[in-house]
C-alpha cells in the first residue's frame, strides 16, 4: 500500500499551533534568520518590551545569568530559529465549491501552523472568483481566519479564456492581483487585451505560464523517466514558449507581473534576462520542485503528480541556485486534494500536494543537506513575495511589533492530529520527520 | 531528494509476487519463465489439454481496453491450468457508471478472486492495482497505457530463443511507433536483460524516443540503415490516432518510407526472422508478401503466447500460495 497517501481520513478542524503572547520578555540563544532587518543570520538575544522589539544582542548567553528581575519571561531558545512570519502567493484554499478537499478555515489554519501571516489565494473556486460578489463572500468568511487571505481575481469570466472579467470592480472589491491560474488563455489577441486592460487598473498579474497545446494530455516531464514509464510528456518548451510570449506582452503593456511555479532552468534564464532588461517581473518556484525531481515518479506514485511536472535534477538544482542567489522566491504550491482524487492510476489522479503543514520540515531536509541556504529560504518566503503583495514591513526591526516564528528541530509525525489541512495528500504522512514551527510569538 | 521504493512485483526473496513489468527483473527471472513455458508447450498435444496447477483458483480478466488475442490466450492459459475463469466486461460494469477503479477492485476482491489479469489505458494502472490489492492476490499486467506489456515481451523472447537459440551477439531492430508502444518498452527491457547489445529503434523522429533519454539502443530514422544485418526485425502496429495527432502525415507515406517490404527485408540477414505483436495492418507497416512470407514468425508468436502465459500465471500463483502458507504458519505460531 502507498505509505504517503492518507487512507485513514477523518476530517477535523485542528488548530494546534501554539501562540505565545509576550509583552515583556527575553529570548536567549536564538538563531535569527532575518534577511531584511536586525541580525541577518546569527545567534543572540532578542528583547521584547511593551510588545515591541527593543533590542537585539548578538552572542550566546547563559540562561542562569539572565537578569530575571527585568523581564516577565525569559526563554532560552537553545539555537531554535527566529524568523519573520511568511507570505505565500498562489494557494488553493478550495472554498467555495470544493470543501471536500479543504476549507478556508482548515487550509488557513495549516498555513498558520506553517508560520505564515498572509497568503494570496487563487480564483479557481466554484463559483470562480471573477465577480465582486464572490470576492466579497470570501472576504467575509476570511474575517474570522487566523491570518490574512488576499483574493486574486480571475483574468477572464469563469476562467474560460474568452471574456475579460470586471477588473476595476474586482480591484475595488479588494483583489490584489489578476490571474488566469493554470487555465488556458491561448487566444493571443485576447491575452494582449487582458494585459492592456490590467495595466489601466494598476493591478498586478500572476502568470502560471504553460502552452496548453504543447502540454497536451501530458502528466509528466517529457524526459527519460516519462519515456521509461510510458507517461505522456509535457515538454519544457510548453513552459518556456509561454513565458516568452507572456514576457513580450509584459514588455509591450508595462504591467507588473509575477511568474509562478517555474519548473525549469531555462525558464529561470528567461526571467532573469527580462529582469536585466528592466522589466517589472518577479518569479517563484514551488517548494516541491526544489525537493523532488522526475525520478520521484518511478513506481507511479500519484502523490508526485504535480503541475507543472517535476523536471530533471539539473532543473531542480538550477532553481535551488536561483533561490540561494535571491533571484526567485518560493511558493508553497499548496493544493489539498481529497483521497479519491489521488487514489487512481498516475495519469488519472489529480495534481498537487497539501504542504502548509509540512513545508518547514521539507525545507529543513534541503537545508540539512546543505542544498538550501537557511537565510535564502527565509528571504524567499518573506521579502521576495512581500514585494508582489505590496507588503512593506516584512523584516524584524527595533520598534516593530513582536510577531515572529520560533522554529525547532522537533521530531514529529504528520497525521490527522498534528496537521490542519483537510487534504489527503500531505507528503510523508504518518512518517517521522524533523523540523516544525515550535510556536508563534505575538505581542 | 527522491524516494525509491522496493520493486512491488518481487517478494523479499526475489520471487514473482505480481507480473507488472520486465523492468527490474533479472535474466534468471526471464530464463526461468522461458524454461517453464517449454514444459507447458506440449500440454496441447495431450488428450486432455489441462494440468491441475491452478485447480480451485479463480482468475479474473479485467480488461478496460479491447483485446482479442491477448485476452483469448490468457483465457486458454488459465483453462489449461484448470483455473476457474471469470471475465469482467468493463463496458457494462460499474466503472462505466462512474465507480472508481479502486471500488471495482474492492468488490472483486470480496468475491475471493485469486488473481487479476488487467489491461488498462493508463500507464501504471497495474502498479496502482498491485499497490492497493490485498496480500495474497496476484496481478498480471496484460498491458497498461504506453508503459508495459510484459507477457507479450516474454512470448517474443520465447520466439527469438526458439529460432535463434541464444541472445548474445544478436542484432535486433524494432521498427515503428516506439514512443507510444508498451510492447516496445517491454521488448527493450527484455532484450537488454537477455544480453542483446546491438538493439536499434527505427522510425520517424516523431515516433522515436528523444535523443539522450538513455535507452539501451541506437536510434535510426532510416529503415534500411536500421535493419541492416539484423537477425531479428520486430514491427509495431501503427495506430490511426497518430495521424490525427500530427505525428505522421498518412498511412501511405508511412508505408512508402517505413513499411516492411520484401525489398527492404533484403537489408536484414538472409535468415532473419520477422515478428509483429499483432494485429497487423497490411499495407501500412507490413506488406502482405512479408507478413505471409518465409521469414515471418508472427503466428508462432501467438502460438507460444499460451505457454508463456501459463508459465507466468503459475509462477505468480505459486508465490502467492507460498506467501499465504507462510502467513498462516506465522499465525499458528
Amino acid at each position: 500500500m502507498d505509505q504517503d497517501l492518507d487512507s485513514d481520513f477523518t476530517p477535523t478542524h485542528n488548530q494546534p499551533t501554539k501562540v505565545l503572547t509576550v509583552k515583556d520578555g527575553l529570548f536567549l540563544n536564538g538563531r535569527l534568520l532575518n534577511p531584511n532587518g536586525i541580525g541577518t543570520d546569527n545567534v543572540g538575544s532578542l528583547t521584547v518590551k511593551n510588545g515591541v522589539i527593543q533590542q537585539w544582542q548578538p552572542g550566546r548567553s547563559i540562561a542562569s545569568n539572565a537578569p530575571v528581575a527585568k523581564h516577565d519571561q525569559i526563554i532560552d531558545l537553545q539555537g531554535q530559529w527566529l524568523t519573520p512570519h511568511f507570505f505565500d502567493i498562489g494557494a488553493q484554499l478550495r472554498e467555495p465549491g470544493f470543501e471536500h478537499k479543504g476549507t478556508l478555515t482548515s487550509e488557513s489554519n495549516a498555513a498558520f501552523a506553517g508560520g505564515f501571516q498572509g497568503i494570496a489565494m487563487l480564483p479557481d473556486t466554484s463559483p470562480v472568483m471573477d465577480s465582486p460578489a464572490v470576492v466579497g463572500l470570501i472576504q467575509e468568511r476570511a474575517k474570522h481566519l487566523s491570518l490574512k487571505v488576499w483574493p486574486m481575481a480571475a483574468m477572464t469570466l469563469g476562467l474560460n479564456g474568452t471574456q475579460l472579467s470586471e477588473m476595476f470592480a474586482l480591484k475595488a472589491a479588494g483583489c490584489i492581483a489578476i490571474t488566469q491560474s493554470r487555465r488556458p488563455l491561448s487566444n493571443n489577441r485576447l491575452a494582449l487585451r487582458c494585459l492592456e486592460y490590467i495595466a489601466t487598473t494598476g493591478l498586478k498579474v500572476l502568470f502560471y505560464s504553460e502552452d496548453h497545446e504543447l502540454a497536451g494530455d501530458g502528466c509528466a516531464h517529457e524526459g527519460p523517466i516519462a519515456d521509461r514509464l510510458g507517461l505522456s510528456g509535457i515538454p519544457e518548451c510548453a513552459e518556456t514558449t509561454a513565458i516568452a510570449r507572456d514576457l513580450l506582452m509584459v514588455e509591450r503593456t508595462g504591467v507588473t507581473a509575477h511568474f509562478g511555479h517555474l519548473s525549469s532552468a531555462r525558464s529561470l534564464e528567461l526571467i532573469e534576462d527580462a529582469q536585466q532588461k528592466g522589466l517589472p517581473v518577479t518569479a517563484d518556484v514551488a517548494l516541491t520542485h526544489l525537493i523532488y525531481d522526475e525520478r520521484a515518479l518511478l513506481n507511479f506514485n500519484p502523490q508526485y503528480h504535480l503541475r507543472p511536472p517535476l523536471r530533471s535534477n539539473f532543473d531542480r538544482k538550477a532553481l535551488l541556485d536561483g533561490v540561494n542567489r535571491g533571484a526567485i522566491s518560493i511558493s508553497i504550491g499548496h493544493q489539498p486534494q481529497d483521497i479519491a482524487s489521488k487514489t487512481a492510476p498516475f495519469s488519472e489522479s489529480e495534481a498537487g500536494m497539501s504542504l502548509y503543514d509540512v513545508h518547514i520540515s521539507m525545507a529543513k531536509l534541503l537545508i540539512e543537506a546543505e542544498q538550501l541556504n537557511p537565510l535564502a529560504w527565509v528571504k524567499a518566503l518573506t521579502t521576495l513575495p512581500a514585494h508582489f503583495l505590496n507588503q512593506t514591513s516584512v523584516g524584524l526591526n527595533i520598534g516593530d511589533q513582536a510577531a515572529f516564528n520560533v522554529i525547532s528541530d522537533e521530531v514529529w509525525t504528520p497525521n490527522r492530529q498534528s496537521c490542519c489541512s483537510l487534504g489527503g495528500n500531505i507528503p510523508g504522512f504518518k512518517q517521522s520527520t524533523i523540523g516544525r514551527l515550535s510556536y508563534r510569538v505575538s505581542a | 531528494m527522491t524516494e525509491h521504493r522496493s520493486d512491488p512485483q518481487l517478494t523479499d526473496a526475489g520471487l514473482l509476487r505480481h507480473f507488472l513489468t520486465i523492468d527490474g527483473l533479472s535474466r534468471q527471472h526471464l530464463t526461468d519463465i522461458l524454461n517453464l513455458a517449454d514444459s507447458f508447450l506440449n500440454v496441447e498435444d495431450r488428450t486432455i489439454k489441462k494440468v491441475p496447477l491452478l485447480r480451485g483458483k479463480t482468475v479474473a480478466t479485467l480488461f478496460f481496453e479491447n483485446s482479442t488475442r491477448t485476452r483469448t490466450t490468457f483465457d486458454l492459459a488459465s483453462k489449461r491450468l484448470s483455473a476457474d475463469l471469470i471475465h469482467i466486461n468493463i463496458n457494462t460494469s460499474s466503472t462505466a457508471k462512474g465507480e472508481t477503479l479502486i471500488d471495482t477492485l474492492r468488490n472483486l476482491e470480496a468475491m475471493a478472486v485469486d488473481m487479476f489479469v488487467v489491461r488498462h489505458g493508463a500507464s501504471g494502472a497495474a502498479h496502482f492495482i498491485a499497490n492497493k490489492v490485498s496480500p495474497g492476490i496476484g496481478i498480471i499486467n496484460a498491458g497498461d497505457g504506453c508503459h508495459s506489456h510484459p507477457t507479450q515481451a516474454m512470448l517474443d523472447m520465447y520466439t527469438i530463443r526458439h529460432f535463434k537459440k541464444q541472445f548474445t551477439g544478436l542484432k535486433v531492430a524494432i521498427v515503428g511507433d516506439i514512443m507510444h508502444s508498451r510492447v516496445a518498452r517491454s521488448q527493450i527491457h527484455a532484450l537488454s536483460c537477455m544480453g542483446v547489445t546491438d538493439l536499434r529503434l527505427v522510425g520517424p523522429q516523431t515516433l522515436l524516443p528523444k535523443k539522450g533519454h538513455l535507452w539501451p539502443a541506437t536510434l535510426f530514422t532510416n529503415v534500411e540503415e536500421g535493419i541492416t544485418d539484423c537477425d531479428v526485425v520486430i514491427l509495431l502496429r501503427l495506430q490511426k490516432e497518430r495521424m490525427v495527432a500530427g505525428l505522421i502525415p498518412n498511412e501511405h507515406e508511412y508505408f512508402r518510407y517505413y513499411g516492411m517490404t520484401k525489398e527492404r527485408m533484403l537489408h536484414a540477414k538472409p535468415d532473419a526472422i520477422l515478428m509483429h505483436p499483432g494485429p497487423i495492418n497490411r499495407g501500412v507497416e507490413i506488406d502482405s508478401r512479408v507478413a505471409d512470407g518465409k521469414q515471418s514468425v508472427i503466428l508462432d508468436q501467438t502460438h507460444y503466447g499460451i505457454a508463456i502465459r501459463m508459465a507466468i500465471l503459475s509462477s505468480v500463483m505459486d508465490t502467492q500460495v507460498k506467501t499465504r502458507q507462510s502467513r498462516r504458519i506465522g499465525y499458528e505460531h
